[in-house]
C-alpha cells in the first residue's frame, strides 16, 4: 500500500512531492535489507527509552519502551456476544446498502457514492448497538506489575523494527514498480480517456490503474515472495542480537541440520504454492487478445 | 518547419460554408513544442453539420492542431471556442468541452481491459450519469450503426484493425458529441478494412454530424468534405471546396503536393 | 513569407522557458492548485524540521569511532607489512580501466564517425556526474583519514584516473581494440598481487590467456585449410594451459584472502559472485531449456531451490552443514571460502533465470532467418541468439549485481569480518562499548553501500537508454 503511494508520488505534478518520494525510494533500495532492519532497530533502542521509565502517553493508556509496545484492547463483558451479532448484523446492512446503490446507479445513473453509504450503515447500527446495550465491552489498558505485563495488547519491539524495516524496504521496490507500471500504460489510452471527458480520478480508476496492475502483477508477486525471504533475517537479526537464540543453537546443538532443512523446506514450500497461485492469477488477468 | 517554398500568406478558413453557426472557431493559434514552431497563426471556423477534411505531407501541423481543440496538446497563443465555450486553463471548461467533442485515434486507443460494451458504455456512465441499462441500450443502437452488433462482448483484442476503429467511432458517438474530431482513423489500418471503416465515417456525414477529418484518403475528402484544407509547415496554406481543391489548386505548395499524392 | 519570417523570428525571441522565473516555477510545480498548496506546505515543513534535525545530529554526535576504525571498514585487519599489495593491484586497476574504458570510449566513437552520428567525447565532468556518490563517499573516507597516506593515496588515485583517460584516448588503433583483454589481464596482474600467483589466481589467467589466445589466433589464421583450424582450435588451448602452469610456477607468495576484510572484502564477494556465477548461470539457462530430462531435471530443480530459499539459510548451510559433509581427511575449506562458493551458486541461479527470459525474448523469426540462411544450431546461439538476448538482459544483470552486492552484507551473519560487520566489531571495542553509537556507524556503512549501489542502478538506467531497451 506504502509502496502504491509512494510509486503515484513520484509521478505527481507537485515538484517537492516527487522529488521526496524519488530519494525515499532512491535511498532504500540501495542500501543492504540487513542494513535497513538493523537501523530501524537501532533507532528504536535509541528513541525509545528502557523498560524502567517507559513512556506512557494519553493518561497511561500506552506503554513505549525498548523492549516492547503497549496498546489497549477490549475485553468482552456480559453482553459481548450479542453485540458481536449486531456487528455482524451492521456489516451484513453495510453489503446490502452497497448493492443497493451500486443497482440505483446501474438503474437510473445517479451517482452511487456507495462507500460513503456503506460505511455509514456501518457505523451507525453498531453505534446504537453500542448505546443500546449500555456499553458491551471494557478497555483495558497494559501495564506493568513485577516487570509482567498486564492487560492490552503487547507487542515485542524486535518484531515491531523487523517488520517497519522489510516495510520500509519493499515499499521502496514495490513503487519502483508500481511507478514503472503506470508509466508503462501507453499514452494513447489516456488520451483516450481524456477525450472522453473522464476526470484525473476516473482516468485512474478505469483505465490506467486496471491496466497497470495487470503488469505490475508479476514483479509484485515476486516482491511479495522476497519479503517473505526477507522476513527469515529476523531470525538473525531481531531477535538473535539479543538472544542469540538461533546462532546458539546451531552453535551448541546437533539437530543444526534438520532445524534449517526444515526451515529450507518451509520456505521452499512457501514459495512455491505462492508463485503458483501468483501464475494461476496472473493467467485469469492476462488481457484477452488474439 | 523551416523553408516554405512559396511565399504564401497564411490562409485564412474562417469562411463556413452553408448558414449553420460555427461550433468550433480558432483565432491566431500558435503552438509551439519547446522552440519548434508547430502552429503558425491557425484561424479556422468549423460551422454546424460541416466536413472539414484537413490534409497536408506528415509533421504539416494536422494533429497537433485537431488535438488543440480537444486540450490534448495546449495551444500557447490565440483563442479556441468550442460550442461557445472559450478554451481555458480551466479545468471545467476543458472537461465541458470534452464532453462535447468525441474523438478517434489513428491507434484506435480502446481500453484493453474492457469489453466493447464496456468501452462504450464507461464514459456515458461515469461522466454523464446514464443508468447501466441505457447507456447499454445506446450502446447496442450504435454498434448497430457501425454494423458489429455481435461483437459486444468481445474484448478489443479479439477485433480486427477495422472493427475496433468502427467501435471507436461508436465510443465516441456515444458521449452524443457535437463534433466528432478524427485523426488519421485509417492510416493504421489495412487496405481492406479502410472501406468499411470509410463508409462508416460517409454514414455519419451523411447524418448530419459535425466533422473535422484528418486523412490521407483523397478519394474521402474529394466525396464527403464540405471544405479541404491543406497545411504545411505549420500553417493553413490553401482552403477551398474540394472541386476547386483537386482541380484548381491556386497555390504552388499545395500543386507541388497533389502531384506527388496523385 | 514575411509572417512566417517574423513568427520564426518572435519564437526565436521568445522561447517559452525564457518567460520561467524562479517565481513562475514555484508557482508552476509547487502551488499549481489548492491540493498541492497543502501538499508542499505539509511536506516543506516536514522537511525541513528532518534537515534541521539530521544537521544537529551530525553536528553533535561523536565521529571518533569511525576515525579510529576507518582502516577496519575499509579493509579489515589487512595487516601493515602487507599494505603495499592493496596499493599496487589498486593502482595497476585503475590504470589498465582507466587507459582500458577511454580507448573502447575513442574506439565506439570512431565507430559512430564511421556511420555518421556524432557521439560527444565525454569530458570529465559527465564522468564526475555519472560516478558522483562514489566520489562523495570516497570524500568522505578521506576527510576521516587519521593519517596522510591513505589521502596521498586517494590523491594519486583520483589522478591517475585522470591521467589514464587521456592515456586510453591516445593510444594507437590497433591497441585501442585490445582493451578489453587489456583489463583482463590488468585484473589478473591486480589480483596476482594481492593474492599470489597459484592456484585460483594462475587458473583464472589460464582461462584469460586462452580466451585471448583464441581471439588473437582467429584473427591471423582465417583460412579453412587444416593448419589454420588446428592452429586456432590447439592454440588457444596449449597456450592457456602453459600459462596456467608458468603463473602457477612463478611462486609469488600472496596474503590470502580468508583474512581480507572490510569494504575490500565485501566488493571482492560481489565480483567474484558475479564472475563466477556468469558462467554458472548460462550454462543452467542452457540447461533448463535441453530437451535431455536428466539435465533439464536438475537445472530446474537447483534453480527452483535456490530461488526459493532464503539466501540467509544458505548461508547458514555452508557454515554449519557443509563442514560436517567434508571427510575427515580433507581439509575443510574456511568459513569465507564456502560462503563464496554459496554465494557464486545463489548468484548463479538467478542469472540463469535472467539469461532465460532474455533467451525467449529473442523473437523466433530472428532463429528461423538464420534457419533460411543455412547456419548450424550451434552458430544460430552463438552468433545469432545469445547477443540478443544477453543485450535484452544486460539491465536485470545489472540489477541483479546490485542486489547481490547488498546481499553480501549477509555474510556478516556467520561471521565473516565484511563491511558490515564492522558496525558489531568497532561497537564492541573497549573503547566505544556501549557508548551506543551505533547509529553513527550505521550511517557511515549505510552511505558506503548506497554510493555503489546508487552509482550502479544510475550506470545501468544509462546503459539501458543507450541499448534502446525499453523504449518503445
Amino acid at each position: 500500500m506504502l509502496g502504491t503511494l509512494i510509486g503515484i508520488a513520484r509521478l505527481s505534478t507537485n515538484w517537492l512531492l516527487s522529488k521526496i518520494a524519488t530519494v525515499y525510494v532512491e535511498f532504500f533500495r540501495n542500501i543492504p535489507v540487513l542494513l535497513v532492519i538493523v537501523l530501524t532497530w537501532t533507532i528504536i533502542l535509541n528513541a525509545f527509552p528502557p523498560v524502567r521509565i517507559s513512556w506512557l502517553p494519553f493518561g497511561e493508556t500506552f506503554i513505549f519502551n525498548n523492549l516492547r509496545f503497549g496498546f489497549p484492547s477490549i475485553v468482552g463483558g456480559d453482553k459481548f456476544g450479542t453485540f458481536q451479532v449486531i456487528v455482524l448484523l451492521a456489516l451484513l446492512a453495510a453489503v446490502a446498502a452497497w448493492i443497493w446503490r451500486s443497482r440505483l446507479f446501474d438503474r437510473s445513473g445517479t451517482p452511487h457514492h456507495r462507500v460513503l453509504y456503506g460505511l455509514g450503515t456501518f457505523v451507525a447500527i453498531s453505534v446504537v448497538g453500542f448505546i443500546a446495550l449500555g456499553g458491551p465491552f471494557d478497555i483495558t489498558t497494559p501495564e506493568i506489575i513485577d516487570r509482567v505485563y498486564v492487560g492490552g495488547i503487547t507487542m515485542i519491539m524486535p518484531y515491531a523494527a523487523v517488520m517497519i524495516g522489510l516495510v520500509l524496504y519493499t515499499a521502496s521496490h514495490i513503487a519502483e514498480i508500481v511507478r514503472g507500471s503506470i508509466l508503462s500504460v501507453d499514452k494513447g489510452q489516456v488520451e483516450a480517456g481524456n477525450a472522453l471527458a473522464l476526470n484525473s480520478f476516473q482516468r485512474y480508476r478505469f483505465v490506467i490503474l486496471p491496466q497497470a496492475f495487470r503488469v505490475a502483477f508479476p514483479p509484485l508477486i515476486n516482491q511479495f515472495l522476497n519479503f517473505t525471504k526477507n522476513s527469515s533475517l529476523a531470525f538473525a537479526v531481531g531477535f538473535a542480537e539479543i538472544t542469540g537464540v538461533i546462532q546458539n543453537l546451531f552453535g551448541q546443538s546437533r539437530p543444526a541440520p534438520q532445524l534449517l532443512l526444515i526451515l529450507m523446506v518451509v520456505y521452499l514450500v512457501f514459495s512455491l504454492v505462492l508463485s503458483a497461485i501468483g501464475n494461476l492469477i496472473n493467467r485469469r488477468l492476462q488481457i484477452v487478445g488474439r | 518547419m523551416s523553408n516554405t517554398p512559396t511565399g504564401t500568406v497564411n490562409a485564412d478558413a474562417t469562411q463556413i460554408l452553408g448558414s449553420g453557426r460555427a461550433i468550433i472557431e480558432m483565432k491566431n493559434v500558435d503552438k509551439l513544442f519547446g522552440n519548434f514552431q508547430a502552429l503558425t497563426n491557425i484561424n479556422m471556423n468549423v460551422g454546424e453539420k460541416e466536413v472539414v477534411v484537413v490534409i497536408g505531407p506528415s509533421g504539416s501541423g494536422k494533429s497537433t492542431m485537431i488535438r488543440c481543440i480537444n486540450r490534448l496538446e495546449k495551444h500557447d497563443r490565440g483563442e479556441i471556442i468550442v460550442d461557445g465555450i472559450t478554451l481555458s486553463n480551466d479545468v471545467r471548461n476543458i472537461q465541458e468541452i470534452r464532453r462535447e467533442t468525441g474523438m478517434v485515434f489513428q491507434s484506435f486507443n480502446l481500453f484493453p481491459h474492457l469489453t466493447v460494451l464496456d468501452n462504450i458504455t464507461l464514459a456515458p456512465r461515469q461522466v454523464r450519469n446514464i443508468a447501466k441499462s441505457e447507456a447499454e441500450k445506446t450502446a447496442m443502437e450504435l454498434l448497430e450503426r457501425v454494423k458489429i452488433p455481435e461483437q459486444a462482448r468481445k474484448f478489443p483484442g479479439q477485433l480486427s484493425g477495422g472493427q475496433q476503429q468502427r467501435v471507436a467511432i461508436a465510443r465516441s458517438l456515444a458521449m452524443n458529441p457535437k463534433v466528432i474530431l478524427f485523426d488519421e482513423p485509417t492510416s493504421a489500418l489495412d487496405p481492406e478494412m479502410i472501406k468499411e471503416v470509410l463508409d462508416t465515417m460517409k454514414s455519419l456525414a451523411n447524418e448530419g454530424m459535425t466533422m473535422i477529418c484528418v486523412t490521407h484518403e483523397m478519394g474521402f475528402a474529394r466525396e464527403v468534405a464540405d471544405r479541404v484544407v491543406f497545411m504545411a509547415d505549420g500553417q493553413i496554406v490553401e482552403v477551398g471546396t474540394p472541386e476547386h481543391f483537386f482541380d484548381n489548386p491556386q497555390e504552388e505548395r499545395t500543386k507541388l503536393f497533389l502531384s506527388q499524392i496523385l | 513569407m514575411t509572417d512566417t519570417a517574423e513568427a520564426k523570428e518572435s519564437a526565436k525571441l521568445a522561447p517559452l522557458h525564457s518567460d520561467t522565473t524562479p517565481a513562475k516555477w514555484v508557482k508552476d510545480n509547487l502551488f499549481n492548485n489548492v491540493m498541492n498548496s497543502i501538499i508542499t506546505v505539509l511536506l516543506g515543513v516536514v522537511v525541513v524540521f528532518l534537515l534541521v534535525q539530521s544537521f544537529g545530529w551530525i553536528a553533535n554526535e561523536e565521529w571518533e569511532i569511525i576515525r579510529v576504525n576507518l582502516r577496519n571498514f575499509m579493509i579489515g585487519q589487512f595487516p601493515s607489512d602487507q599494505l603495499w599489495r592493496l596499493w599496487t593491484s589498486a593502482f595497476v586497476l585503475i590504470a589498465t580501466f582507466g587507459i582500458g574504458t577511454s580507448a573502447r570510449a575513442h574506439n565506439s566513437h570512431d565507430d559512430a564517425a564511421e556511420k555518421g552520428l556524432v557521439i560527444e567525447r565525454s569530458s570529465l565532468l559527465d564522468l564526475l556526474s555519472r560516478f558522483w556518490p562514489i566520489l562523495v563517499f570516497v570524500a568522505l573516507v578521506v576527510s576521516f583519514a587519521k593519517t596522510w597516506p591513505p589521502v596521498l593515496g586517494v590523491i594519486a588515485g583520483v589522478s591517475g584516473i585522470v591521467v589514464t583517460r587521456f592515456a586510453g584516448w591516445a593510444l594507437p588503433a590497433p591497441i585501442r581494440s585490445r582493451a578489453i583483454p587489456m583489463m583482463a589481464i590488468g585484473t589478473i596482474v591486480s589480483l596476482a598481487v594481492l593474492a599470489g600467483t597459484s592456484g585460483l589466481v594462475a587458473l583464472s589467467a589460464g582461462i584469460v590467456a586462452l580466451a585471448i589466445a583464441a581471439s588473437e589466433l582467429s584473427r591471423f589464421f582465417e583460412g579453412s585449410d587444416p593448419k589454420s583450424t588446428a592452429i586456432r582450435t590447439g592454440g588457444p588451448i596449449v597456450i592457456g594451459a602453459a600459462t596456467l602452469f608458468i603463473v602457477n610456477a612463478v611462486g609469488f607468495e600472496g596474503y590470502g584472502w580468508e583474512d581480507w576484510g572490510g569494504l575490500h572484502l565485501t566488493l571482492f564477494a560481489t565480483v567474484v559472485g558475479i564472475a563466477s556465477g556468469m558462467p554458472i548461470g548460462m550454462l543452467l539457462a542452457i540447461g533448463r531449456r535441453s530437451k535431455l530430462p536428466v539435465i533439464k531435471g536438475f537445472c530446474v530443480v537447483f534453480i527452483e531451490f535456490v530461488r526459493g530459499v532464503p539466501l540467509i539459510s544458505l548461508l547458514l548451510f555452508s557454515s554449519f552443514i557443509l563442514p560436517l559433509l567434508f571427510p575427515p581427511s580433507v581439509e575443510t575449506p574456511e568459513t569465507l571460502t564456502r560462503a563464496m562458493i554459496v554465494i557464486a551458486l545463489f548468484s548463479a541461479a538467478y542469472i540463469a533465470e535472467i539469461i532465460r527470459g532474455g533467451l525467449q525474448a529473442v523473437p523466433k523469426g530472428q532463429t528461423e532467418a538464420a534457419q533460411a540462411s543455412g547456419m548450424s544450431a550451434a552458430k544460430i546461439q552463438r552468433l545469432i541468439v545469445m547477443p540478443q538476448a544477453l543485450r535484452a538482459v544486460i539491465p536485470a544483470m545489472v540489477g541483479q549485481f546490485i542486489s547481490l552486492f547488498k546481499d553480501t552484507s549477509l555474510i556478516a551473519t556467520i561471521g565473516v569480518a565484511e563491511f558490515f560487520q564492522y558496525v558489531a566489531i568497532s561497537n564492541s571495542q573497549p573503547a566505544f562499548l556501549g557508548k551506543g553509537l551505533q547509529l553513527v556507524t550505521y550511517a557511515f556503512v549505510a552511505v558506503g553501500y548506497w554510493s555503489f549501489a546508487y552509482t550502479m542502478s544510475k550506470e545501468s538506467r544509462r546503459l539501458e537508454k543507450q541499448l534502446g531497451v525499453g523504449v518503445r
